[in-house]
């Protein structure tokens, strides 16, 4: 015990100077944005404590952001680049009554988490012990007859209180003492004052030998409310870890394989578990079309992959047996199993969703809006409190009307209310994340409700990356396969969009009995070309009655030509339908020709009036910048501008890193037939805070005009206090399931 | 009556014990994971293969 509070005493009053030096930076900076460090923060207890850390960047301008997270109590500081004033952010933390403990940047705050629950538990249990003990010796008091023994209980009862007042309520003074010093209201003061002064008075009152003694109750009600504390902070801890992107990793389910993996895979059978479940030399099945959420070695023969999340490049990379394949490549073969090797943020995938910009919680309207309520309501109650308590002078019942001044800022304490929002949103994160989509801000979910103009590129997120070949021409002389083997030569080193479709549309074209090319050049905007000794072989786009076709060409003479034709996804019908039902309009912004463009507008639904083509992407920012609200959906390379600039944006494909530089949203599975969901879910979210903000408000009014009427008191309301945070917890359970 | 000068120290002792008890408990992390020992009899490895 002593231990703890010399540990405690010398990290409030030590300097912070250490964290500015640069042998401590080396290990504790974040290794890639050398301008940020990581916290870990003890003592924060809602949305309000976030706030009042965060708002250190307005009176700070060599601090560029600064971002709680209230879930797992780190924060992200990031300076301008210019100067290091770590040292004097964190004791300025400090100073707001909070304990700060820098983390490496890699660290979660995981150990510090644990120890600052070993800290509570611990508390928990000397306050438990003591109050059952006080409240034993206060009930023989009450109701046996002790005789000429009762004040040796009554003393009994005096030595056990001891530790109540001197260790078990040290958080209270604490939070009442930050509170004086940052003049803001905290429900830790009257808990202080309780404390403190019903020892004085119950002290003073054994001592005259008078028999109103308060320590079986104060014990008791303090041991209930650090039970509360607990309680809450673990609820937190569990429901608020959605808010970080990295959650989605190990929130996805996997199918692991149940049976030895020697079996055939026709009796496989397997589980849905969440990936975080999953531990190393697990086997897990992939089928097609799907991400996978490990980092892991092939077991089958062979797979085909498109590792378009991790690298941009959309195309089919061959596996074979034991061959590593990375979080987030999709199968293109029809199913796979692979062996576990690393999860969660220790997946490429993951570590790149780890360094995504940590969320600010700040931002987000329904955040301000219920700070505002539960400030007021803070307020209100005081007053309420307050005058509860002159009347009580007045009318010379001052103990009766402080219980119930005491019981009315025990019920009415708006941590539900602080808490209910931040839960919403967790809860709406856990769900996108399992749609497959990485949220960069959560203020996309408040956005995306103001929407009224969608714009969508289209390649990749109106079609989906597959092609046809049409109005081919006859092939004569020459054997179609050779040919076809021919082009993939001439494009074996391109990038180019139709390069890459080819290698997918021809996976199976044997190329090695075909000619030997040298001299193989990529001309931009028309085609590529190569040599067979003085031969000259080409394949570019030539332009025939408005159509753009592809041709392939020995010396002048046309072989074989035909038009790529992009398959228009099933479901964007749909969609765009659904989008134009809620008042949506949907328009196409497109860099390709206008019969192509309208060719897809007329295949989704798009009227031809809401199709934009040949667009630079300079001309696409300047045609959002007439969009004040829209919703620009577009892959993470072409559309860096656009996605950029507009009001709020998804990237539908592309690598996640880049995309997510630019877009608030990135979708790891196929792009469009998610939006709908996204909608919802928005939706949901909205219509769950306020169910949450009036039952707070209904909740708390009640319990205090009852506390006010002298119907509860104060070890009544330190019971109702987490009954109310868990009706808000199962409300919106039920309402986000 | 004098039997209870001897309960009271008797109560502080086994209560004392059973605060003794919780604190081990408590600083060798027995309450760090309370979740997983619930469900750890369902996995199908062998504890053997676990350590591998």
């Amino acid at each position: 015990m002593q231990v703890m509070d010399v540990m405690e005493n010398l990290s409030a009053s030590h300097s912070f100077d250490y964290l500015d030096r640069i042998e401590f930076k080396r290990i504790f900076l974040n290794q890639e944005n050398a301008s940020k460090m990581k916290f870990y923060i003890e003592g924060m207890r809602c949305s309000k404590c976030v706030h009042r850390i965060e708002s250190l960047v307005d009176h700070e301008p060599r601090l560029k952001s600064l971002t709680v997270d209230l879930g797992s109590h780190t924060a992200v500081v990031e300076t301008d680049g210019l100067s290091s004033i770590f040292g004097e952010v964190a004791s300025r933390i400090e100073k707001l009554g909070f304990k700060v403990i820098p983390i490496p940047w890699k660290n979660d705050g995981q150990d510090q988490w644990k120890n600052e629950s070993r800290d509570a538990l611990l508390r928990l249990g000397i306050a438990g012990f003591l109050a059952a003990n006080i409240m034993m010796l206060a009930l023989a008091t009450y109701f046996g007859d002790v005789g000429p023994l009762k004040s040796y209980f009554l003393w009994l009862q005096f030595f056990l209180y001891l530790p109540v007042v001197g260790y078990v309520a040290i958080p209270f003074y604490q939070g009442f003492y930050a509170g004086i010093k940052n003049k803001s209201l905290t429900i830790d003061g009257p808990m202080a004052v309780a404390s403190f002064a019903g020892f004085l008075v119950s002290f003073y009152n054994l001592l005259q030998g008078t028999e109103t003694i308060y320590f079986d109750s104060l014990s008791g009600f303090l041991f209930l409310i650090l039970v509360t504390r607990y309680w809450q902070k673990s609820v937190r801890h569990k429901y608020l870890q959605y808010l970080r992107p990295s959650a989605l990793i190990e929130t996805f389910k996997a199918r692991k394989i149940k049976n030895n993996a020697a079996n055939g895979r026709a009796e496989a059978t397997w589980d849905w578990i969440p990936t975080k479940d999953l531990k190393k030399k697990d086997v897990i099945q992939v089928h097609r079309g799907e991400w996978i959420p490990v980092d892991g070695k092939l077991i089958d023969e062979s797979a085909r992959f498109d590792l378009s999340v991790l690298n941009g490049e959309s195309y089919a990379h061959k596996y074979t047996k034991a061959a590593s394949v990375r979080a987030g490549s999709k199968l293109i073969s029809e199913s796979a199993r692979i062996e576990v090797e690393a999860i969660g943020e220790n997946t490429t995938l993951g570590n790149i969703l780890a360094n995504i910009d940590a969320q600010s919680m700040g931002e987000l309207d329904s955040i301000k809006l219920s700070d505002v309520a539960s400030q007021v309501l803070l307020i209100t109650v005081f007053s309420v409190a307050g005058i509860i308590l002159a009347y009580g002078f007045f009318q010379g019942q001052f103990f009766n009307y402080f219980e119930r001044a005491f019981a009315v800022i025990i019920v009415a304490c708006p941590c539900a209310m602080a808490f209910g929002t931040p839960l919403v949103f967790s809860f709406s994160m856990k769900k996108a994340q399992q749609l497959g989509l990485v949220i960069k801000k959560i203020s996309f979910f408040e956005r995306l409700l103001k929407v009224d103009t969608v714009f969508l590129d289209k390649t990749g997120t109106l079609t989906n990356g597959e092609w046809s070949i049409e109005d081919e021409s006859e092939v004569v002389d020459y054997d179609k396969e050779f040919l076809k083997a021919i082009i993939l030569k001439l494009e074996a080193k391109s990038m180019h969009p139709i390069a890459m479709a080819l290698r997918n549309l021809w996976q199976d074209v044997n190329v090695s009995n075909t000619i030997e090319f040298h001299d193989l050049e990529e001309i931009k905007g028309v085609g590529v070309r190569a040599w067979d000794k003085d031969v000259c072989w080409s394949f570019k786009g030539i332009e025939i009655q408005g159509k753009k076709m592809f041709a392939l060409f020995r010396e002048d003479k046309c072989l074989w030509c035909f038009r790529l034709n992009a398959q228009v996804l099933p479901q964007a019908q749909e969609i765009i339908s659904w989008l134009e039902e809620h008042n949506i309009s949907c328009n196409i912004l497109s860099g390709d020709t206008a019969g192509e463009t309208l060719r897809v507008a007329k295949a989704v639904g798009i009227s031809a009036d809401h199709c934009h083509f040949n667009m630079t992407p300079e001309g696409k920012l300047e045609l959002l910048k007439l969009y004040p609200r829209a919703l620009m959906i577009g892959d993470g390379y072409n559309d860096v501008l656009a996605l950029k600039n507009s009001f709020t944006s998804i990237a539908a494909h592309g690598g996640v890193d880049s995309a997510l530089k630019t877009a608030d949203a990135f979708f790891i599975d196929s792009g469009l037939l998610k939006i709908k969901d996204l909608f919802q879910i928005a939706k949901m979210a909205r219509r769950q805070v306020k169910i949450n903000l009036y039952f707070a408000l209904v909740y708390n009014a009640i319990g205090a005009l009852m506390a006010i009427f002298g119907m509860i008191n104060p070890f009544v309301a330190a019971i109702l206090m987490p009954i109310s945070s868990s009706l808000i917890l199962i409300a919106t359970w039920w309402g986000m399931r | 009556m004098n039997i209870i000068l001897l309960m009271i120290p008797i109560t502080f002792i086994l209560s004392g014990g059973f605060l003794a008890g919780y604190v081990w408990a408590m600083k060798s992390g027995q309450f760090d994971d309370t979740y997983t020992p619930a469900i750890r009899m369902l996995d199908d490895k062998q504890q053997g293969d676990a350590n591998e």
